[in-house]
């Protein structure tokens, strides 16, 4: 079975969650809770956790095909990271309608962000797909989607703590981080646009 | 604008407008697939619904087989399990939840009783089930009219819930198919390894109808779609333009539930057309030459083929400094035609390459006059030969000489490797294109399979044909296995594609993966080369780039 060392809140289930944290807070290892500062909006359906991950030194590549290092792609900020792959019927439609609509909100807000989607589908998301994708949901300069070695995608999920073996078995994760110095802010489960900017405010106002 | 009603109360659905009437002779059906598979109203707008995280979503992406599957069986992404929504089911109670059967931890259905029209005109508009649970976020809330609504329903209470043809209350039919080019080995390869597979298959579950006929419910559940399975093979004779007609009539005869394997190195199209046009799932063929059509959905297939190791060529050629002016040499027959055109295709898309596309008159020696005159009037540093060894032999002095030419590219889909007439200064500048994990590699992929052949009396003469059968009917058993008695064609095909990344076994290809609509499993191919390492690395491993085109 799974240990996701993580906290998991039920949608809509304010009581169930506040059994969860108050009791056994299932599955969370004594070394996450070390590092994680728990944040739960009781209101929605997603949970908020802070994390420092330790990156591999692997090349992704983007959508005109180049070579393009992992930390190069991370090193400023702010960023907002996903994991998607094109095919993906149910979870990935709409953490990528949220990026697109977080995206304008952005724009329309004055709010610097750099936006990075990486397929968990490499073999399938070649840069082509990935380009012909991006424009499906409008992407401009600043979202840029990646594909890469089948082996160096799974690294990079692995570091995040989000590989689940099977593509087809991915949660919806959202990560942001201000700057190549601070902690991760992990999202977990459906967070709206709205719900994204106003943690990427929190974060501005720390 | 988005057109929401969240708010409406229960929708009165009664009697339909006369929607047949209106567009001529398309019936509600189809205006209701329509709708159920690209999000597309009977006025031609886009179908609107509201997102999970508040997002709005439109056409396609919200259309009911996005998420729901074209078999409206539902699928499962991460812990969550996305409701089977076919009209008998929804219409019938369900007495356990979905975490009962699969354990706590998973998302699902609870149980609930039968739906009726109209608390499931509130679950698709509000996403309330009927005993006033919130559905999963996932479930978009609909913005439709009452009569689209019900033309949604009738649609959902249509979707397939018979038997598929080749289902008998006791047999589960299928059927291998040869084209005539098949030779005899491979016939052999594929009839011993099938035959040898379905027979232990039936041996092992035989007892299964007993456990779910006397077994609590769940055993029921779990073995109550026992049935044995019987393999037909099928040969084709005569021109492609024949084999429809043929496979018509073996259909008519004997109807199966899927093809499996099969061998073709011709051409595949009019076996893949004849699944197509039957809604019949055809389950990894061996063939270099897939079909092709524009509603592809039936039909699965191991790789594109002799299309993956062109396009491949062009990808690694594209980052070659030395590659630019490209002569392509085949036979002039359909394979050749297509590793060509795809190479073209391919070269040119990126970059306006040079390429020359040189054809031989199928059978007959290439004209070696023709080509030495080519040669020395036209630049060519890259020479990608889609032949077979016979023809390639008589070129090896030619290809030596000419001091242009840099890099000689062949296909593993017609030499295993260099050919013996090849010199050490030719083998040093040959490359082979490869969708097959290196011969030297091989036998550690394969073990599953060697073993499983040992031990069942079931090895042959050819292992690349019979590891790709042993695949093909192993992933056919175990995802009709999987699909306990819901055996309907367009679920089998829903059920391999996430099956395909957990395999245990790869035949002869490095790695398979599939998702939702993808048609091909290995995307990649291997550049190997050159074939002849200088000789102070005479030990060396040959080496290879995968390229994933």
């Amino acid at each position: 079975m799974y240990n996701l060392g993580l906290l998991r809140i039920p949608v809509a289930a304010a009581s169930v969650f506040a059994v969860l944290l108050s009791t056994s807070p299932h599955g969370v290892s004594a070394e996450d809770h070390s590092h994680h500062q728990q944040m739960i909006d009781k209101n929605s359906g997603y949970s908020v956790t802070k994390a420092n991950y330790p990156l591999p030194k692997v090349k992704l590549i983007n959508t005109e095909g180049e070579s393009v290092s992992l930390d190069s792609i991370v090193s400023d900020g702010p960023l907002l990271l996903n994991f998607i792959f094109t095919t993906c019927t149910a979870i990935c439609p709409i953490m990528t309608a949220t990026f697109m609509e977080v995206q304008d909100a952005a724009s329309k807000q004055s709010i610097t962000l750099k936006q990075v989607s990486i397929s968990i589908d490499p073999e399938q998301d070649t840069p082509a797909v990935l380009q012909g994708y991006a424009k499906k949901f409008h992407a401009r300069d600043d979202w840029r989607f990646y594909t890469g070695d089948k082996t160096d995608i799974i690294k990079i999920q692995k570091a995040f703590k989000t590989y689940r073996g099977n593509k087809m078995n991915h949660t919806p994760l959202t990560l942001i981080r201000m700057s190549s110095t601070a902690q991760w802010v992990r999202i977990e489960g459906f967070a709206s646009a709205t719900d994204v900017i106003d943690e990427y405010r929190k974060l501005m106002t720390e | 604008m988005l057109r929401l009603a969240f708010a409406s109360t229960l929708l009165l659905l009664t009697s339909l407008p006369g929607y047949a009437a209106e567009h001529g002779t398309v019936t509600d059906l189809e205006i209701g697939q329509r709708i159920y598979r690209d999000g597309i109203l009977p006025d031609g707008q886009p179908v609107q619904a509201l997102g999970a995280g508040g997002s709005i979503l439109s056409g396609k992406a919200v259309a009911c087989m996005t998420c729901h599957r074209r078999s409206g069986f539902g699928s499962a992404e991460g812990r969550r399990q996305v409701p089977a929504i076919t009209g008998k089911i929804l219409y019938e109670q369900r007495t356990h939840a979905y975490r009962e059967i699969q354990g706590g931890r998973h998302r699902g259905e609870g149980a609930r009783p039968a739906y009726t029209d109209s608390s499931l005109a509130q679950a698709i508009t509000q996403g309330i089930d009927n005993v006033g649970r919130r559905l999963d976020p996932l479930m978009p809330r609909f913005s439709f009219t009452d009569s689209e609504l019900a033309l949604v329903i009738k649609y959902l209470k249509n979707l397939e819930t018979l038997h598929a043809p080749g289902i008998t209350d006791t047999q589960i039919h299928l059927a291998t198919v040869f084209t005539p080019d098949t030779s005899d080995d491979q016939k052999i390869a594929v009839r011993t390894t099938l035959t040898a597979l379905f027979r232990q298959i039936n041996a092992e579950s035989r007892h299964e109808d007993r456990r779910a006929k006397y077994g609590p419910w769940s055993e029921h559940w779990d073995y109550g779609s026992y049935r044995h399975f019987e393999v037909h093979f099928w040969e084709l004779s005569g021109p492609s333009s024949q084999w429809g007609e043929q496979l018509n009539k073996y259909y008519a005869q004997q109807p199966v539930y899927a093809l499996v394997n099969g061998i073709g190195t011709e051409t595949w199209q009019p076996v893949h057309d004849f699944c197509e046009t039957n809604q019949i799932p055809c389950l990894f063929p061996s063939t270099e030459l897939p079909g092709k059509s524009a509603d592809h959905f039936y039909s699965l297939y191991f790789s594109t083929g002799v299309e993956l190791e062109a396009r491949a060529a062009a990808q690694y050629l594209a980052k070659q400094t030395t590659a630019e002016h490209v002569l392509q040499l085949s036979r002039n027959d359909a394979k050749g035609y297509r590793a060509v055109t795809s190479f073209t295709h391919a070269w040119q898309t990126a970059v306006p390459h040079t390429v020359i596309e040189h054809r031989l008159t199928t059978n007959v020696n290439l004209d070696l006059e023709a080509l030495t005159q080519l040669l020395t009037t036209r630049h060519v540093d890259t020479i990608i030969a889609w032949l077979p060894e016979e023809d390639l032999s008589p070129l090896v002095t030619l290809l030596d000489t000419t001091p242009s030419v840099q890099r000689l590219m062949l296909s593993n889909s017609y030499v295993k490797t260099t050919p013996n007439a090849f010199t050490p200064s030719l083998g040093a500048k040959t490359y082979l294109l490869s969708q097959f994990i290196p011969e030297s590699k091989r036998a550690k992929h394969l073990v599953r399979y060697l073993s499983w052949a040992k031990t069942n009396h079931a090895e042959t003469n050819n292992t690349l044909a019979s590891a790709n059968a042993f695949y093909a009917g192993m992933m056919t058993v175990n995802a009709t296995r999987n699909l306990r008695a819901n055996l309907v064609r367009e679920h089998l095909i829903e059920e391999l594609e996430p099956m395909m990344d957990n395999g245990l076994y790869f035949s002869v290809y490095p790695n398979f993966t599939l998702g939702p609509n993808q048609k091909f499993a290995s995307k990649g191919c291997f550049v190997i080369g050159p074939m002849y390492p200088p000789s102070n690395e005479k030990n060396a491993v040959l080496k290879t780039e995968w390229i994933v085109p």
